[in-house]
């Protein structure tokens, strides 16, 4: 969103132009704009997966958090009852961080938990992911309640087709 | 447009303090416009030897998870899905230790061959292990002759937890050639910084640190010409090898 303003910003300045398109692309995914055309958050939860993890101790689960109402939601948190706990993080360009304070879902679109950004780092995983197998998550928003998910086990370098 | 990587600490305060607005927000400027700015840095770092940090700045605060627009080519004519590197590295003359425990040098070991070069630690969820396991797909995907024209080299910059064993665990996941390196923390730092690569020793409570890039290495000259970022995919990685064996330049 900040992008779209910048980077309208340079090539109105450049061509004088483009301030009606800017404008609409701004808006479709705004949680502002999109929560004023009034319904309710309607939160699902698609294609969650566990790769198999090289480090015995940690792996990691991504998602698809689908918001198809008219307003925003958020996710607090994440747990599963089959890890020991359960942090929401976002990578780094060299690192990462843990992310406070939930993360916005916005209306009319996809957020996704995905390799190199989001993510859900489960510690101490317990029985052992096996291919094939199950992991439960557990994702509380804070209007669409608590979510709950098998994410399925996946080989290590699996990639979800995109 | 040249900006310094920021200090980790620095990131660290920004993301994990402010609002989840702003932490999108930042994820979002910083992650979107790195196509132009991978770009323009291409374009006109040509002498400097700032652009590999001002190419790992562009993405410091996540980078974008569906595109791999840090892979576009920063030089139109290059056959590279990678970016091709205006100036050139020197692999780092390094001694650290193996997965088997002995020494080893990096530039006489791995001189004639094609290198891929990248700097991590094991116990990482996310951008380590889909590094990782980026290149061993597309090693998978070579033909056997090709495969030994390439080493795959992983130095760690969390040296106290990657143990020889550690290491050679870890990189057992994803291909049992793999070489593994580990050693003290600022012999690693040094190594990373002759290549231009930030990294920086871990320190308590706080998570490591990893590289922002992969070093694509001629064997030809055994120097550095193509740089990947983390939204590179394995594809990048299958399509430049190939080439990189074969020395091409732009």
């Amino acid at each position: 969103m900040r992008r779209a303003g910048l980077l309208c910003a340079a090539g109105a300045a450049a061509l004088g132009i483009a301030l009606v398109a800017c404008g609409t692309s701004a808006s479709t995914t705004h949680p502002a704009a999109a929560a004023a055309s009034g319904s309710p958050a309607k939160v699902s939860v698609s294609g969650a997966y566990v790769p198999l993890s090289a480090t015995p101790d940690m792996a990691v689960a991504y998602f698809d958090i689908d918001n198809t109402g008219g307003s925003a939601d958020r996710l607090i948190n994440v747990t599963s009852p089959d890890a020991q706990s359960a942090e929401m993080d976002q990578s780094t360009a060299t690192s990462m961080d843990a992310i406070n304070g939930g993360v916005a879902v916005p209306a009319h679109a996809t957020t996704a938990f995905a390799r190199d950004g989001k993510h859900v780092m489960l510690m101490d995983l317990s029985p052992a992911p096996k291919l094939g197998g199950r992991v439960e998550l557990r994702l509380t928003f804070q209007h669409s309640g608590t979510i709950t998910v098998q994410a399925t086990v996946q080989p290590l370098t699996y990639q979800p087709a995109s | 447009m040249f900006r310094a990587l920021p200090h980790p600490a620095a990131t660290t305060s920004a993301v994990s303090t402010t609002s989840e607005a702003d932490v999108e927000a930042a994820a979002d400027a910083a992650a979107r416009p790195f196509t132009r700015r991978a770009l323009l840095g291409g374009s006109l770092a040509a002498a400097s030897a700032l652009l590999l940090t001002a190419c790992g700045s562009s993405s410091d605060s996540g980078s974008s998870s569906s595109s791999n627009a840090g892979t576009v080519d920063s030089v139109p004519q290059s056959p590279y899905k990678g970016t091709y590197l205006p100036r050139t590295f020197d692999k780092p003359d390094v001694t650290l230790t193996d997965t088997s425990g002995q020494p080893y040098n990096l530039a006489q070991r791995t001189a004639g061959k094609a290198v891929m070069l990248y700097f991590g630690y094991t116990h990482c969820p996310d951008v380590c292990p889909t590094t990782m396991g980026d290149l061993a797909v597309a090693v998978s995907k070579l033909p056997k002759a090709q495969q030994q024209q390439l080493d795959v080299v992983f130095i760690s910059t969390d040296p106290a937890v990657d143990t020889p064993k550690v290491l050679r665990s870890w990189l057992d996941a994803f291909n049992s050639s793999f070489i593994g390196l580990t050693g003290n923390i600022d012999t690693v730092i040094k190594a990373a910084a002759s290549v231009g690569v930030y990294v920086a020793a871990p320190k308590a409570g706080e998570e490591p640190v990893h590289g922002a890039e992969v070093l694509g290495f001629f064997p030809s000259d055994n120097k550095a010409h193509v740089l990947y970022t983390s939204g590179a995919a394995w594809g990048d990685y299958a399509h430049d090898i190939p080439l990189l064996i074969k020395s091409v330049t732009a």
